[in-house]
């Protein structure tokens, strides 16, 4: 996330905020609050490569769902099945269709 | 604020017990106080594993490991219950022969080793490599099975050459002698898994269950060496209880915490 000011009309500026940060890392960093950021970045990591063949910050919004589902077994198994739909569920929400 | 209070609160407890302990007066009160104390604190372990496998749903992989671990506490309160406040007979002549008890202490000890087995290999389950480079790795399965024989493996000799000698009594102790062992090593993976989950919630369960491990050794440790290293059975007794005490309520604080973590995304979700 990152604060930015831009010209509206001469004179006049308005705040917003913009999204800057990969999907990667919004998944990396919701991971982070349960798994800590190192086992969140690993796990980003060594997914993204094995389900897309990608780098972490090669992954697009359009390949989310399928980085999702293959951290599902992974969270599944750490954290329990209704636990890991939760959490994939608000990581879908939030990354957007 | 809560996860930091469970991880004190083996300390806590190991503390308190130590003051009542010291308080008690005569040597038969001492043991009604660690008796009553082995019961709370084993009762304590059970009750949050037990909390942690029902977070869990049906069909789970950790469901299945925290109840195991449930299991055993629960066989051991029930051996604690059997055995009564003087098992080693420090006030008898002798320690009274007890087949029951003995059955539950294989019991518990088979129970254990499958749930810290479980346990261990939650990473393997989940697609992932344990943390670290390979030697590192090789380093704490060879540093904690090397502590798992310095701390049982005296016991581990006494009890077999028994077994050899045709005292079946002491059978149920080499079973246990090698529960602790297996569990023991088992520990390098629980302390490598919370240091890769350090810094997010459940680093904690990992944390608290090496350190329910680390405080069984020191039991162990205790029985083997503080005779020798200590002022008199008294003081060793008083320190083996202490630790046992911590053990028991790190897994108290493990399962507490594991649930915590899982309702946290639940909450979060809501």
């Amino acid at each position: 996330m990152k604060d930015v000011l831009y010209r509206r009309s001469p004179g006049r500026y308005l705040r917003a905020v913009v999204e800057t940060r990969t999907p990667a890392q919004i998944i990396e960093k919701t991971l982070s609050v349960f798994l800590g950021p190192n086992t969140a970045r690993n796990a980003v990591k060594t997914f993204a490569e094995r389900s897309l063949g990608l780098a972490p910050e090669a992954v697009t919004r359009g390949d989310c769902p399928r980085l999702l589902d293959a951290l599902r077994p992974m969270l599944k198994t750490l954290l329990g099945a209704a636990q890991c739909d939760a959490l994939l569920e608000k990581l879908s929400r939030e990354l957007g269709p | 604020m809560r996860y930091r209070l469970a991880a004190l609160s083996p300390v806590l407890l190991a503390a308190a017990l130590v003051v009542a302990a010291l308080a008690s007066g005569s040597p038969g009160a001492t043991l009604r106080v660690y008796h009553a104390a082995g019961i709370l604190t084993k009762g304590l372990a059970a009750a949050g594993c037990l909390a942690a496998a029902a977070r869990f749903g049906r069909g789970d992989y950790l469901r299945a490991g925290w109840a195991l671990f449930a299991g055993c506490y629960v066989l051991l309160v029930a051996k604690d219950l059997v055995a009564g406040a003087d098992p080693r007979g420090v006030l008898a002549a002798a320690p009274s022969p007890d087949r029951l008890r003995d059955l539950l202490v294989l019991a518990a000890n088979v129970l254990s080793v499958a749930g810290a087995w479980l346990l261990a290999r939650v990473w393997a389950r989940a697609g992932l490599a344990l943390p670290g480079p390979a030697a590192r790795r090789t380093g704490a399965f060879a540093g904690a099975a090397a502590l798992a024989l310095l701390v049982a493996g005296p016991a581990l000799w006494v009890d077999a050459r028994g077994v050899f000698e045709g005292r079946t009594d002491t059978l149920m102790y080499l079973f246990s002698d090698l529960g602790d062992i297996a569990t023991f090593t088992l520990t390098a993976p629980f302390v490598l898994t919370a240091v890769a989950l350090r810094g997010g919630l459940l680093g904690w369960t990992w944390i608290l269950l090496a350190a329910g491990n680390v405080a069984w050794m020191l039991v162990d440790g205790t029985q083997v060496f503080g005779p020798s290293l200590l002022p008199g059975p008294a003081a060793a007794r008083l320190l083996e209880e202490a630790f046992r005490a911590a053990a028991c309520v790190a897994y108290f604080a493990a399962g507490m915490a594991q649930r915590w973590t899982l309702s946290a995304v639940t909450v979060d979700r809501a």
